[in-house]
């Protein structure tokens, strides 16, 4: 989906404080003639907390280690300000960096980690001293100066790790996982503190993750990779509601996956059984994908939809199965099998039916979301989009698709 | 109750025993290591010439023959310098051909890092012999640069070794971190590289200067009448006089090397490094 971050990107040259900080124009890089990043365009604008986000091997490293200078691109340009980076060394970039590990200087105390940027900007004693403890301070560490990081907790470690990026007061800091080497709780923790410290400082922060609920939580625009590509690019919300892409409805909230053909009535038919799919209309014997949220999906006990166990604003929209339930803690999770090699994740407050008891299932109109460009609409007007898009598909359907719910049932 | 209280004594003595028993052997392997030494310390101290253990009498009379004699004291120079000189060349080019042998990235890195270590796997005497030919030809046998040289040679492979196991250990987004808060790349060699190389080379300096200290191999066929160093002197001493000066000798470089080793483990805090 090319497209989409280039109409992201303009939109906000009309707000004021929103003008860009660092630009990304058509940037690929690879190693060994394969091609992990190949970003046509993406603007991250002044102060904002611009999130990175996508599986393992989706080429999220590769443009944060572009951005800092450890990869050198291929093709294309990274300005800041204004400023072309593409051949100036890291240490000249003036950009901020917390690594996943840390990467604490051992044989240094926390005091010289953090005063480290200072003496190389060969900022006086007495101010150096100052910013150390100011910077210590902002992460709630100045009683630890002295510590060396091997006697520090894994949160600290990473307290100290920003407060020595932040010292050196950096227009940008990058964040390559930081937080995936912590437990769940500290997690939530430093969530909040990172996001606080962003707001106070009104620094622009770039945050690698594979983590949606990071990404989520965290950012004020997330942007979803794969394939070395951004496939999206948008607010939280604009990202979870109007997923541009079928991999970003799955990846983000694993949406529950319907592929089929349409027909005028709106019925949508998958794998060989009509479901009404919400909408008002398809177009007739089109190819259609749509995607609706597990936890948009309300159950009631019984194959014969009963109009009035759908709550309100949702109907019944066809009927199967329970495949598999379990309780997760906040809700419980099941798999309706719809038919043969169909099948519907859903998250509901109230337990499901047992396993092996039928089962209607229904959703609100306002629900599905209607994917992209399967619609079928525009086949020919962007041909080498819909090629990758294809190639993506195929992969998709063969191997790592565990995420879909459209997955076969084993024999 | 007498049962039960006497019952968890009969094992705890048998482990005792069981503890005993495993010190034992270990105490035996130290006995056989270190009596040698004690052996060569104390006949050191003997009253008569004879190199015979128990010494008959005490006496410092064969350091102040030692430490009097022109001969020796011009072997323990030079054996002083060469160490000084084979430390720091073996250091210097150990280090960056250690370091760029791990982290480097050209290609023949593996043949390379293989020569690098060669001298290790040929005997001593080979290595000898080639570098008599060859010295013969340059003119350097029976010369400092020489022995320098050799000594360097023999001793370089194992500063390589003990660096290449510390850049093994280096974390690189260390010096990935470096750069980003603003070091050019000598700056973080200098601030960052060096100092977590520096258990490694440390190791690799006390292998050296041992090797350096020791060597009688190489040294015996490069080194002449001018240039004979502590342990060669030893060595022909002990052919034609067995007298206890040799043994005075052995001692005082078995104090240099514990000082040395000693000053080495209480300046430098190995464990805050690794």
């Amino acid at each position: 989906m090319t497209s989409d971050p280039e109409a992201a990107g303009e939109a906000p040259a009309t707000p004021a404080p929103a003008t860009p900080h660092i630009e990304i124009e058509n940037l690929a890089a690879g190693y060994e003639g394969q091609r992990v990043l190949d970003v046509d365009r993406l603007s991250i604008r002044r102060g904002e907390f611009l999130s990175i986000l996508g599986p393992s091997g989706c080429g999220k490293t590769t443009l944060l280690n572009s951005l800092a200078g450890f990869v050198t691109p291929t093709g294309g340009r990274i300005t800041l300000d204004g400023v072309d980076l593409t051949d100036v060394p890291t240490h000249r970039r003036g950009l901020g960096l917390v690594f996943q590990n840390y990467a604490l200087f051992p044989h240094m105390t926390v005091a010289d980690n953090v005063a480290y940027g200072l003496r190389v900007r060969r900022v006086e004693r007495a101010e150096r001293d100052e910013r150390v403890t100011e910077s210590l301070r902002l992460v709630g560490l100045e009683q630890y100066a002295g510590r060396r990081p091997k006697q520090l907790s894994g949160g600290q470690q990473q307290r100290v790790a920003v407060a020595r990026a932040l010292a050196t007061r950096p227009a940008v800091l990058l964040l390559d996982e930081p937080l995936s080497n912590l437990d769940a709780k500290l997690r939530r923790e430093m969530r909040v503190e990172l996001r606080e410290l962003q707001q106070r400082l009104g620094i622009t922060m770039v945050f690698v993750t594979h983590d949606q609920e990071e990404a989520m939580s965290l950012s004020d625009r997330i942007a979803v990779m794969n394939g070395g590509r951004v496939e999206q690019l948008g607010s939280p919300t604009e990202v979870y509601r109007t997923p541009a892409t079928r991999f970003v409805a799955e990846f983000i909230g694993a949406a529950n996956i319907l592929e089929g053909a349409g027909a005028a009535d709106g019925t949508l038919v998958v794998g060989g059984v009509r479901l009404d799919s919400g909408l008002a209309s398809l177009r007739d014997g089109a190819p259609v994908t749509l995607a609706v949220r597990p936890e948009r999906v309300v159950l009631a006990p019984g194959g014969a939809p009963d109009p009035a166990a759908f709550p309100a604003g949702s109907a019944a929209r066809g009927s199967g199965i329970v495949g598999y339930r379990a309780f997760t803690g906040e809700a419980w999770q099941a798999q309706i099998v719809v038919a043969e090699g169909v099948a519907l994740n859903a998250r509901t407050a109230q337990e499901p039916p047992a396993v092996g008891a039928s089962v209607s299932f229904g959703w609100g109109p306002d629900d599905v979301i209607r994917l992209g460009d399967d619609a079928g609409d525009d086949a020919g007007d962007d041909a080498g989009d819909n090629a990758g898009d294809d190639a993506g598909d195929d992969a998709g359907d063969d191997a790592g698709d565990d995420r879909s719910s459209l997955r076969k049932p084993a024999a | 109750m007498a049962d039960t209280s006497r019952a968890p004594r009969s094992p705890r003595a048998l482990r005792r025993a069981g503890r005993v028993a495993a010190w034992l052997p270990a105490a035996a392997v130290f006995v056989f290591l270190l009596a040698p030494l004690a052996v060569l310390a104390l006949s050191s101290l003997n009253s008569t010439s004879s190199l015979s253990f128990p010494p008959s009498g005490l006496s410092l009379r064969w350091y102040g023959e030692v430490l009097s004699s022109q001969d020796w004291l011009v072997s323990f120079r030079l054996s002083g310098v060469l160490v000084l000189l084979v430390v720091l060349t073996t250091v210097t080019i150990g280090t960056l051909a250690g370091y760029g042998l791990v982290r480097g990235d050209f290609p023949g890195r593996g043949v390379l890092s293989g020569l690098a270590l060669a001298p290790l796997m040929v005997p001593e005497i080979i290595i000898a012999l080639g570098l008599l030919y060859y010295f013969q030809g340059l003119g350097l046998v029976n010369t400092l640069p020489g022995l320098w040289l050799a000594h360097s040679l023999v001793a370089l492979p194992f500063v390589i070794r003990t660096v290449m196991v510390s850049a093994q250990a280096l974390d690189p987004t260390l010096e990935r971190a470096a750069a980003t808060l603003g070091a050019g790349r000598a700056r973080t060699f200098l601030t960052v590289t060096l100092p977590l190389l520096r258990p490694g080379i440390l190791a690799g300096a006390v292998f050296a200067a041992v090797t350096s200290l020791g060597e009688v191999a190489v040294s015996a066929l490069v080194s002449g009448s001018n240039t004979t160093t502590v342990p060669v002197r030893i060595f022909s001493a002990v052919q034609f006089q067995l007298d206890p000066s040799v043994a005075a000798v052995s001692t005082l470089l078995m104090l240099a090397s514990v000082l040395v080793l000693v000053a080495v483990d209480r300046f430098t805090n190995f464990s805050e490094v690794l």
